[in-house]
């Protein structure tokens, strides 16, 4: 990992087009600013982990599952139209 | 064991493009949307790079109707969105043992520009949700 140390409004640049600013510092807060072209996306880690981890459940889909729950909601959608 | 999708036929202009894959799976990139009509409420998203990868989806409208992912400038330009109409939006299902547990991921919707072709799931800052709510809610 390359550890930079910068200053309040000091910034690093990654590439040609994305650059990273130190827009304040709080205690253990610090506020970045970033500016990246609008096809590069930007989370916080914490949740894109999240999001990786919850695919990752997601993508054991068992089929027994999913049949009683289509079956309930069939259940449901016939009780709610008659 | 038979899988449900081996015999499986789809159309090459039926295939979505998920540039960036889909985070946990970045390197599948190419997905079909398949209706099993006795599946219904879901949809499944299955992965014809990898034919062990499939997801289940749900229109997450279907169970939050105030449901409404902002669609960033970012979005637009990775899907090559030209107009709005042509998103759908779907959320990935984690299914529970016990059905009535199922949960969907309402953070990170699945937009696909019908029109391109192009999948992305997108990672939404609105802490109204989470990656697990509960789709059925009585």
């Amino acid at each position: 990992m390359l550890i930079l140390t910068r200053k309040i409004d000091e910034s690093i640049r990654i590439g040609d087009h994305i650059k990273i600013t130190v827009i304040e510092i709080e205690g253990k807060h610090i506020k970045l600013g970033i500016e990246a072209p609008k096809n590069i996306s930007v989370h916080r880690e914490e949740v894109y982990q999240r999001i990786q981890d919850e695919n990752k459940r997601a993508a054991d889909v068992q089929q027994l599952r999913i049949q009683s729950f289509a079956d309930f909601w069939k259940g449901k959608q016939q009780q709610s139209g008659s | 064991m038979k899988d449900l999708f081996d015999n499986l036929s789809y159309r090459v202009e039926d295939v979505i493009t998920f540039e960036s894959g889909i985070p946990g799976f970045e390197d599948k990139k190419h997905f079909v949307i398949v209706n099993v009509p006795e599946h219904e409420p879901f949809k499944w998203l299955y992965c014809v790079d990898d034919r062990v990868l499939r997801f289940a989806l749900i229109n997450p409208l279907l169970f939050y109707p105030d449901y409404n992912p902002q669609v960033t400038k970012a979005d637009i330009a990775t899907l090559e969105i030209e107009n709005k109409k042509d998103i759908l939006v779907f959320a990935i299902v984690t299914l529970a043992e016990d059905f009535r547990e199922s949960t969907a991921n309402l953070i990170g919707p699945v937009f696909i520009n019908s029109a391109k072709r192009k999948g992305k799931q997108v990672i939404i800052d609105d802490n109204r949700y989470s990656t697990q709510e509960k789709i059925l809610r009585s």
